[in-house]
């Protein structure tokens, strides 16, 4: 017999390398005399060495898979520790950590325990006994199985703050080749679902405040970067397109960890972490800044440059727009500028109505002028070094050599106070 | 060259801003626990008056904002030195130029009331994920937090939103002093670190703890490590009362 700490360590080693472990936007609300509530921002209550934010137990209900994914540790042809969950444990840990201030809530996902049906079942026999039984109102995240019954995600949204099914690779070229288990059509079929779903039930909540909710957080999906040889145009161009297509919340990338020996693999010594970052620059950009993805890359430039962020490129290339007069620039403008982020233009905006704005007012309100000096003009002054041209600029702004951009701060889920300015 | 004591209350802040409005001699506001003696500066202690405190207290709501109000409170919470003489400034400077003078950020003294409110606010949304509670008794769970800024009276609404069928002491190490609440009552009360270890004393070895710090370590992906980003986010300082940093 296994006990609870052995399977905890085997079912949350197997699950860590699923980046999305948010637990914010959900409406759902807390009730007097029963535990839990959801957080609008999304709270994160610890920080592991990796530095990624601990917000939600994230753990498999089962890693016995009967697929046979290359890039996952847990593929059926894998020797290694079998676990597999019973409802009520899961049931217990949450309730216990939750109490204790531990974590937001619950990320359940699992491998395929005998058949999607099967293994949807059991995720959906934990979440009604966290709410039904327990009465547990705090946040909860679950993997839709691909392949399972559309009665079981429906189910299961009545249920959840949050739905998730994994796009897995970027192309359906790379998912045949590396998870031949697993089809394009199973995975896009629960996304419309569930895009449907969060669609009619918004529109029947505006006609009856009380009906029950659907995915209150939406759903979002993962793809694994770096197993496969697509582009970071290729990356972006399908993000955007899921974005439109299905409304998804987020889209989160996960650097490829070489966690097995496989002849369909690259060889890495080390996890793509640099372009994790970029495409989660890029995607910022595109949902908060008003870029378009044919803006960052084009076919003459598919890839993001590791030296300098995705803004910085975007800005060089476009100096004819440059210098933007801080007093004078809309918001869309100053959207722009590399070095300023939502928050600073919001400051700028609400400061310039009160009175022209110097460089050093910017200093003190805190709006950084490391980068942004290059692009600005503050009541027609400027103080950039050097000229307002591409080279002369980037080389300025070249990371110094102690600093690799691997260290570069920004991760998937931000605290929520800096996470709008990770960009800046 | 005068400063005022006060006795740490809201209420006593507010007296204070009361009596030092008009009087352009005040260079300085302070607690008596904080107050240090100096030559230079003339004290004068203010005695806390409901009456007058409620008179500040409504002028601002009426004739500013419940926002200038909450910036104030956040300022006052923030227990940084001169934090409390900016407060007056704040005020003369809001009465002066209208409610829209809160827009003015380039303003060194609207400016230094921002920064105390982000402070604070940081820390109370740090404080809502690092707290960590221990099952002393059944459904009786304690704290402990040393935070750097006076939080128990701010961390109430969401404990009991949140918690709202277990009891709760939240025990300040700093300030020795404890929430104690529930899912409707709360009061903050003097409280000592031999009280606190008594009730940890007398409960078992909880195994969820145990849990807890097992998944802290399996959940690490040690091929990204980055512990520059971990210390951004979660500070030395507030590690020591976190099980799984400790
Ligand atoms: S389905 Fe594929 S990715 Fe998921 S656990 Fe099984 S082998 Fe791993």
């Amino acid at each position: 017999m296994q006990s609870i700490f052995d399977k905890l360590t085997i079912l949350a080693d197997a699950a860590k390398y699923d980046v999305s472990c948010s637990s914010s936007g959900s409406e759902r609300q807390g009730k007097k005399g029963s535990l839990g509530s959801a957080a609008k921002a999304g709270i994160c209550h610890s920080f592991t060495a990796d530095g990624r934010c601990i917000s939600l137990l994230k753990i498999l209900m089962s890693n016995a898979c009967s697929y046979d994914c290359a890039y996952c540790l847990s593929r059926r042809s894998n020797d290694l520790p079998r676990a597999t969950f019973t409802p009520q444990e899961i049931v217990d840990l949450t309730i216990n950590f939750y109490r204790r201030n531990y974590i937001e809530g619950l990320f359940l996902s699992s491998a395929i325990l005998g058949t999607p049906d099967y293994t949807m079942e059991l995720l959906i026999q934990v979440v009604e006994k966290l709410r039904l039984e327990e009465h547990f109102h705090g946040y909860i995240h679950l993997k839709a199985i691909p392949g399972a019954d559309p009665k079981l995600i429906e189910r299961a949204g009545m249920l959840a703050d949050r739905l998730s099914v994994n796009i897995e690779l970027p192309s359906e070229v790379s998912l045949q080749r590396l998870a031949p288990d697993k089809k394009k059509s199973a995975i896009l079929a629960p996304m419309a679902q569930i895009h449907q779903g969060v669609v009619q039930n918004r529109n029947e909540r505006k006609q009856f405040k009380k009906s029950p909710l659907f995915v209150p957080a939406g759903q979002t999906t993962q793809m694994i970067i770096g197993a496969s040889g697509e582009s970071d145009l290729q990356i972006l161009n399908l993000t955007s397109a899921l974005y439109h297509q299905f409304s998804l919340k987020r889209v989160y990338f996960s650097a490829y960890v070489p966690v097995n020996q496989d002849k369909r693999l690259p060889l890495l010594t080390s996890p793509p972490t640099f372009r994790e970052n970029r495409l989660y620059q890029a995607d910022w950009l595109m949902r908060f800044y008003g870029f378009r993805a044919e803006e960052l890359l084009d076919e003459a430039y598919p890839n993001f440059d590791p030296n300098f962020d995705p803004k910085v490129m975007w800005a060089v290339r476009h100096l004819e727009l440059f210098p933007l007069e801080i007093n004078r620039a809309c918001r869309e403008e100053l959207l722009r500028i590399p070095g300023i982020g939502v928050q600073g233009v919001k400051r700028i905006m609400t400061a310039r109505r009160v009175a022209p704005l110097s460089f050093d007012d910017l200093k003190r309100m805190g709006i950084s002028l490391k980068r942004s000096q290059y692009f600005i003009t503050c009541q027609g002054k400027s103080i950039s070094p050097v000229a307002l041209e591409p080279t002369a600029i980037l080389r300025a702004l070249q990371p110094k050599a102690n600093s690799p951009y691997e260290q570069l701060s920004l991760f998937p889920e931000p605290k929520m106070l800096t996470g709008m300015e990770v960009l800046a | 060259m005068k400063i005022l004591i006060y006795d740490g209350t809201f209420d006593g802040l507010l007296t204070a801003c009361f009596e030092g409005y008009q009087d352009k001699t005040v260079t300085e506001i302070t607690t008596f626990d904080r107050y240090q003696p100096d030559l230079l500066q003339q004290p004068q202690e203010i005695i806390t008056d409901k009456a007058k405190a409620d008179r500040v207290y409504h002028s601002i709501l009426t004739k500013l904002s419940a926002y200038t109000l909450e910036n104030i409170y956040y300022a006052y919470l923030s227990e940084l030195p001169g934090c409390d003489f900016l407060c007056l400034q704040y005020l003369r400077l809001c009465y002066q130029k209208g409610n829209k003078i809160n827009a003015a950020r380039q303003h060194p003294i609207i400016d230094g009331i921002y920064r105390l409110r982000f402070k604070v606010t940081r820390e109370l949304d740090r404080m809502k994920g690092f707290l960590r509670f221990q099952e002393v008794a059944p459904l009786f769970f304690l704290a402990q937090i040393e935070p750097d800024h006076n939080l128990l009276p701010i961390l109430i609404p969401h404990l009991q939103k949140r918690f709202s069928d277990q009891a709760m002491l939240v025990f300040d190490q700093k300030r020795n002093r404890a929430l104690l609440l529930n899912g409707q009552q709360s009061t903050i009360i003097p409280f000592s670190q031999t009280e606190a270890d008594n009730l940890l004393n007398n409960c078992k070895a909880d195994e969820y703890a145990q849990l807890f710090r097992q998944y802290f370590q399996t959940i690490n992906i040690p091929e990204r490590e980055n512990l520059r980003q971990q210390l951004n986010y979660m500070p030395h300082r507030y590690r020591k009362n976190m099980l799984e940093t400790q």
